[in-house]
């Protein structure tokens, strides 16, 4: 495949960012919640006053929670007993699912992956980031970890719909040393990479600083502001350790680069590293089967 | 053809007609496959993880996470159909990586020497592996051929 000429390739951006600007807004709730998770304070009466006036999100959990991977046993029937159960990042979790739906749930056929395959990459990674925050040299939120985990890839919803049949191309090309990782083929091929067209999307979103920052330099954390650091690199180790997981979103799997910094940033050794990941994935596979059994 | 899926941590056996067993996306994890030809007999491990000492409960119930619980079981079960203890043709998958990977963080490199660090212990050798590297991979085994079939995103199939 020959790199685009310099004409197609920026008007080839153009419709990407167009397509990125024409994407519905963040549902009010999933944006409420994403700031009340945020808030170290905040109780789970919060995180209900917000998802009762939600009808498609209240369903939503009850299907979830009522699932068999849940074995509750007894039919639970309000958001109320609901929420308890399933936690409020999980909630958020389902709240980004259902509010950002073109994006998660793209074909990935630009990527060679699977329906739904960048929703559950982007949920191991959340779940991961959680558990890494803990583990990290500095003070990094758990709470803003997940969030971070669950938005770090978006851009990859929208740059697949460009890339349909570019998978062995690219692959090629990253195998044999012609470019680094996977980012610089779509960098190269399209002008744009997920991490910038990511970028764009939480612009368009009104996201945080700290998102915006993890979700630009997730790839080259190095490259992140110091402020941000620990954060982006917490996103960074538990992006890979969700692909090495088997939660990739296609041919790009496992074609990065860990960042060569991130010991100095994670203070853990290999029992411990270990144990919280198997811990982020037993809750991933448990949530995954519940979601699969709605 | 009936296909077993076999999840994460998950292990089985099979010796009947146009079964296959199945394991998804194999990345750090290693797909551990048992093959006895003569009673037509495959098992599969899908091992995540190379010691059960990390958390002994769980090994308790489900040995087929951890590399030093899932090898004894799955070569028990195998033995179940097989009605033996020879002949053995064993193969392994995955442990794959990501490229500048550090050893604390590199869970596939732990798989793998753990594993084959077992079988040497257990006078046992693979025949054929697939390890390592920075791919993705799906992988079928037939009753019915004994073939071993590697499926990963943007690539065509192969065999080991």
């Amino acid at each position: 495949m020959e790199k685009l000429s310099t004409i197609k390739a920026k008007v080839l951006k153009a419709q990407i960012l167009r397509s990125v600007d024409s994407l519905p807004l963040m549902s009010q709730s999933a944006s409420k919640l994403m700031q009340t998770v945020a808030d170290q304070d905040h109780s789970i009466h919060d995180i209900i006053e917000i998802v009762k006036y939600d009808t498609a999100l209240t369903v939503k959990i009850l299907k979830v929670v009522n699932s068999a991977a849940y074995g509750l046993g007894k039919k639970i029937t309000s958001v109320e007993r609901a929420i308890p159960q399933l936690g409020d990042k999980m909630v958020f979790g389902l709240a980004m699912e259902e509010c950002a739906a073109p994006v998660y749930r793209d074909s990935l056929e630009g990527y060679d992956g699977e329906s739904g395959g960048l929703w559950k990459h982007s949920l191991l990674t959340a779940l991961l980031a959680r558990e890494l925050a803990k583990l990290s040299s500095y003070h990094v939120s758990p709470e803003e970890a997940y969030t971070a985990g669950l938005m770090h890839d978006l851009g990859k919803g929208i740059l697949s719909q460009y890339m349909k049949g570019s998978a062995p191309d690219l692959l090629t090309a990253v195998e044999n040393d012609i470019l680094r990782d996977y980012r610089q083929a779509e960098q190269y091929y399209y002008g744009i990479d997920h991490c910038d067209v990511g970028c764009s999307i939480a612009q368009h979103w009104q996201l945080p600083e700290a998102l915006r920052e993890v979700i630009r330099w997730h790839h080259e954390p190095n490259k992140s502001s110091n402020t941000f650091k620990p954060l982006v690199y917490v996103i960074h180790l538990a992006d890979i350790m969700a692909m090495t997981g088997g939660a990739g979103t296609g041919a790009d799997a496992l074609m990065y680069e860990q960042d060569p910094r991130c010991e100095e940033f994670l203070s853990t050794d290999a029992g411990v590293f270990d144990y919280s990941m198997n811990n982020a994935l037993m809750e991933y596979d448990k949530i995954i089967i519940a979601m699969a059994t709605q | 053809m009936k296909t077993i899926f076999l999840g994460v941590g998950e292990y089985d056996a099979t010796n009947r007609p146009n079964e296959v067993l199945k394991t998804m996306a194999l990345g750090s994890c290693v797909g551990f496959i048992v093959l006895e030809p003569k009673s037509r007999t495959v098992g599969m491990a899908h091992i995540a993880l190379s010691d059960s000492r990390i958390n002994p409960a769980l090994a308790g119930k489900q040995c087929g996470r951890f590399a030093d619980t899932a090898i004894p079981a799955l070569l028990n079960l195998v033995e179940k159909y097989s009605k033996t203890r020879s002949g053995y043709i064993i193969k392994l998958v995955g442990g794959a990586q990501v490229a500048q990977m550090k050893d604390t963080f590199n869970i596939g490199k732990r798989n793998i020497l753990a594993i084959k660090k077992i079988l040497w212990q257990m006078k046992l050798a693979p025949v054929a592996e697939d390890l390592g590297g920075q791919i993705s991979r799906t992988v079928t085994v037939e009753v019915n051929t004994g073939k071993v079939i590697i499926h990963s995103p943007g690539r065509a199939d192969w065999l080991i």
